[in-house]
Formats: C-alpha cells, sequence, structure tokens
C-alpha cells in the first residue's frame, strides 16, 4: 500500500469511528462551496448540453427549423396585427363626426352646443367652423376673389367636427351619432360607421386568429421540445440512472435537458426572428400599399427589438417547460425502476 | 450501522419481495448476504440505498429511518454509502478519472479536492496509471476495481455490493474481496450480496441467507434458521 493509499485509509477509518455519518460527511462541503459547485454545474450543464446538440447537428438543426417555423407563423402575424394598430391610430380623422346645422341657426347656438360636447365624456376634441368661415375657406380654395358675384348667399352651413375618443367601440359611436341628429337645428349628423365596424370586425377576427393559432403553434413547440428531449434522454438513461445512484439529486440530473431544453427554445426563436424579419422585409412593400389606402401613412413598427425580445423570452420559456416535463417523467420512471 | 425492524415490500404488481425481515449490522462489521436468484437480495440493498421504500417496518441507516424520509434527502444519504454493482455501472464515455470523481462532483466537493482523493482511491486499488482511460478498453476485473475506487472516493462509512465477483474468475474475484476486508479493517461496513458460496466459505464472515423473501438464516444468530 503506498503512502498515499494509507492516508485515504486512515481518513475511511476515522471517518467510520464517528458517531454520526450523514451529518458530520456533508458539513465537510462549506456552504460557500456548494454554491460555488452549484453554480459550476450550471456552467458545465449549460456546455455540455450545448456540445450534445452540436454532436447531432442535423438532427438539431432540423428541431430548430420545425420549432423556429411554429413560433414565426403566431409572431409574424402579431407583427402585422402590430402594424394594422398604425391605420387604428389613423382612424382618429376618419372616425370624426361632422354635424351640420341648419342654416338659419346662429353661430351662437353652434358654440353652445360644442360647448355641452366638449363636456362629454365620449368627445375628445371639437372643432367649429362658423358658415362664414367655412365660405371664406372655400372661395381661397376654389381662387374665388368674391364668390357672392356667383351665389349671392353663403351656402353652407355652421358645423361641428367631433372627433369621438378613440376608445369608443363602433356601437358607441352610433349611439353618439344618433344623439348628435336629435340636437335642435341639427340637420345632419354623419359619419362612416359602416367603415369602423368592418374594421373593427377584422381587427378583432385577425386577433383572435392569433391568439389562438399562437397558442396552438405553443403548444406544438412545447410538444416538439418535449419529444425531443425525450429521446436524448433515452440515449442517456443509463448515466441518469448511474448519476442518480451516486446521490445526485433529481434537479442535479435534470439540469442538463433543461438546459437543452433551453438551447432549442433559444435556437428556434432566433430562427423565427430571421424568418419574421426576412417575411417583412419581403411584405413591406404590399403592407404599405394597403395600408395607405386605409389612410396610415407610415409602417413603423416602433418596439421591434422589445418584440424580438420577447419572442426570445416565451421561447426560451416553452422550451425550459418542455424539458421539464420530459425529464420528470423520466425521472418518476427511474424512480418506478428503482 | 443497519437496522431491518420486520421489513417487507411488495411491488406494485403484487409480488412481495421481502417478507418480515428483521436484523442488524453493526458499525465495522462485514457480511454476506446469500440466497438463490430471486430471493430478493437486490430488493434488500435497494432498501438500504434508498433506491426502494418497504411497504412495511422500518430500514434505518446510520440512524436515519429511510421509510420516513423525504425523496431529495434519499439522494443525501445515498451519498454516504459506496455501492459497487455487478455490472459496474461506469460511464463508457467518461475517462476512469472522471467516473471515480462523479460521486465528489454531485456532493459538490472542489477540483482541488476532487483530484487529491480520486487519485487516493484509483491507487488504492491499483488503476492510478490508468486514470486517463476510458472504461472500454479495461478489462472486467478493472472495471469492477474503478467502481470499487469510485464506491470509496467519497469515504463512505458504508460499503453496499451486488455481487461484485459476478463476473470475474476466482483469483480475481479473490483480489476483489481482499479490497473489502482491507476496508472493513480500517472500520468501514461492508454488505456483499453474493453466491459464490465457495468465497463465503473461505472468508468465514457472518452470513445472511434469503429464501423466497425470507430471512432464514443469520449465521450469527442459529435461531432464525428455518
Amino acid at each position: 500500500m503506498t503512502r498515499y493509499s494509507q492516508r485515504h485509509h486512515e481518513q475511511i477509518a476515522s471517518k467510520a469511528s464517528q458517531p454520526s455519518t450523514n451529518r458530520n460527511r456533508h458539513s465537510r462541503v462549506t456552504f460557500s462551496r456548494r454554491v460555488k459547485t452549484y453554480l459550476a454545474h450550471h456552467k458545465q450543464s449549460m456546455i455540455q448540453s450545448l456540445k450534445q446538440l452540436a454532436q447531432t447537428p442535423i438532427a438539431s438543426i432540423i428541431t430548430l427549423m420545425v420549432i423556429g417555423i411554429a413560433l414565426a407563423l403566431p409572431f409574424g402575424l402579431y407583427t402585422i396585427l402590430g402594424k394594422l394598430h398604425t391605420v387604428t391610430q389613423g382612424w382618429d380623422t376618419t372616425a370624426q363626426i361632422s354635424v351640420f346645422f341648419n342654416p338659419d341657426i346662429p353661430v351662437a347656438n353652434a358654440q353652445l352646443t360644442a360647448d355641452k360636447l366638449n363636456d362629454d365624456k365620449r368627445v375628445q376634441a371639437v372643432k367649429i367652423i362658423p358658415a362664414q368661415t367655412a365660405w371664406q375657406d372655400l372661395q381661397a380654395s376654389m381662387g374665388l376673389v368674391d364668390g357672392n358675384q356667383i351665389l349671392p348667399n353663403n351656402p353652407l352651413p355652421t358645423t361641428l367636427i367631433i372627433t369621438p375618443r378613440s376608445t369608443l367601440g363602433a356601437q358607441s359611436l352610433e349611439a353618439l351619432a344618433n344623439e348628435l341628429k336629435q340636437i335642435q337645428g341639427v340637420e345632419i349628423a354623419q359619419q362612416d360607421i359602416a367603415w369602423v365596424k368592418r374594421l373593427d370586425a377584422i381587427i378583432e377576427l385577425a386577433r383572435r386568429a392569433t391568439v389562438l393559432l399562437a397558442a396552438l403553434l405553443g403548444g406544438a413547440v412545447l410538444f416538439i421540445i418535449g419529444n425531443t428531449i425525450r429521446m436524448t434522454i433515452t440515449q442517456h438513461q443509463h448515466e441518469m440512472a448511474v448519476v442518480k445512484l451516486m446521490g445526485a439529486t433529481d434537479g442535479y440530473v435534470r439540469r442538463p435537458f433543461l438546459y437543452t431544453g433551453v438551447w432549442f427554445g433559444m435556437g428556434g426563436s432566433l430562427i423565427a426572428c430571421l424568418i419574421i424579419g426576412i417575411s417583412g422585409y419581403w411584405l413591406a412593400p404590399a403592407l404599405l400599399q394597403l395600408f395607405t389606402l386605409y389612410g396610415a401613412n407610415s409602417l413603423e413598427a416602433p418596439a421591434a427589438i422589445l418584440d424580438m425580445l420577447a419572442l426570445l423570452g416565451i421561447g426560451m420559456l416553452l422550451g425550459l417547460i418542455g424539458a421539464w416535463f420530459a425529464a420528470n417523467r423520466q425521472l418518476r420512471e427511474l424512480r418506478s425502476e428503482g | 450501522m443497519i437496522e431491518f425492524n420486520h421489513v417487507s415490500k411488495r411491488y406494485s404488481n403484487g409480488h412481495d419481495a421481502l417478507t418480515d425481515v428483521s436484523f442488524s449490522l453493526d458499525k465495522g462489521e462485514m457480511a454476506f448476504l446469500t440466497g438463490h436468484s430471486g430471493a430478493g437480495k437486490s430488493t434488500l440493498l435497494k432498501l438500504i440505498t434508498a433506491l426502494e421504500r418497504s411497504t412495511a417496518g422500518d430500514v434505518v441507516i446510520g440512524g436515519y429511518n429511510l421509510s420516513k424520509l423525504k425523496q431529495a434527502r434519499a439522494s443525501l444519504i445515498r451519498r454516504s454509502i459506496g455501492i459497487i454493482f455487478q455490472e459496474h455501472m461506469l460511464l463508457m464515455n467518461r475517462t476512469v478519472f472522471d467516473n471515480v470523481a462523479l460521486p465528489l462532483e454531485i456532493a459538490g466537493f472542489g477540483p482541488h479536492e476532487i483530484k487529491r482523493r480520486v487519485h487516493a482511491s484509483l491507487d488504492k486499488v491499483g488503476l492510478l496509471h490508468k486514470e486517463k482511460m476510458l472504461p472500454v478498453v479495461l478489462s472486467g476485473g478493472e472495471q469492477q476495481r474503478v467502481g470499487i475506487a469510485r464506491a470509496i472516493v467519497n469515504k463512505p462509512a458504508l460499503l453496499i455490493a451486488d455481487e461484485p465477483t459476478g463476473n470475474l474468475d476466482p483469483v480475481l474475484s479473490a483480489e476483489i474481496m481482499q479490497l473489502f476486508e482491507e476496508f472493513n479493517r480500517v472500520g468501514v461496513t461492508v454488505l456483499i450480496a453474493t453466491h459464490n458460496l465457495l468465497l463465503i466459505s473461505a472468508m468465514q464472515n457472518r452470513t445472511f441467507n434469503l429464501t423466497h423473501g425470507r430471512l432464514t438464516i443469520d449465521s450469527d444468530s442459529e435461531d432464525i434458521a428455518a
């Protein structure tokens, strides 16, 4: 027996003579040491799981592509919906209600109505255009020096341009327009309700479809990652069993697989970002054309980076959850096998 | 060190692996566990290593009642027991050093301490010069010795071996047994499950015999004999 093993042996002997084995044993590893090794195992799991993915590049890439496409669909739609929002901002001007007064009604009366409407909670702004001003504007825009030469009397009524609050739905808008018609002296209260209703319905439908699609494909990503992890685990069943036999906690055994899940989620999200980016670039001119027709003037997506980060976060979370379920299932099986 | 009080184990499929088994093994003792295959040897070892739970009775290891232990705590108990398997249970894609280091890594030792202990352990089983090799290139006897080095690296007070010489020739078996005796001499409690009766008779240690899940012989207390 060498001196080395002699010492080791004596340590074993002294260990065995101690009264309580477990408590003393674990106190030999200090708390800070344990934190250090805990972090070290995280790092090791992170690297090890990455290496494993690299060992089967084709299979990994295929899985990543599937996850990427599954994530890209709902998020792409979400991005388009986000751009539709720029249209609904243009909606503010489109949804104005014009109230035309009877020409006999004096401007003062119209002003009174305007003041009342200004206090109405549903109304954001009221602009009054007195008949005289409107007439002067029209003459100016037509290049007439003196319109009275053609028409002896001002043919235009006093008008109120009412901007309803953007939170107002199509139904409330219609109700407001109907109320305005009842005001004494009002001849016409006019707005394009049908257009607003249509847009409302389309956006709502698209929103719901996107939520549904996101839920379905999110579930698909969970299953894809879960299944992939399950297959990886089958290859490492023996290792898991051995590590467990050596006294590893469930967390220790699970960790590398959780990282695999996170990598899949992250890689898939990055591919999804790429897909969305490329499709966005290709769709942009067509979208711009469509939106211009609806009165929007720009296609700016203000929070693109934030959206991508959110996608990354959601992808990683889905990966983590999928891996968690797969690893736990395997751990349960290990336990029942013994 | 090991105490079984009227322990029974019935598996979920209705099979009674152990029925009313009672015995105790003191600190520093070395004993054999024999019995025909299917007699419940493996189940008994699984109960000791907290891999299974008894359906009745108490299993007390080093003062801890395993029947009342939570799963997470059971992992910690397992770290204080050295376990040796017939089929070695080595990780074939890791070097001898990494295999032996595994229990220490799990227990959270630092790299310096791991290196020191793994070397001491490998030296003890005479394989220090093969630390960088993969287990596949080693012979069956050497693989078993790696398994033993791994079992003792955490300096356990209790060593459990399940058919450690099952696949080895008589000379190698005797060598392995000699190792166990050495550990026992310095105070480690050792329990070896084996059906190698020749070996047992040569060593004159306390022997338990299981028949159909019942303890039929405890060489220390002859009265159990059925």
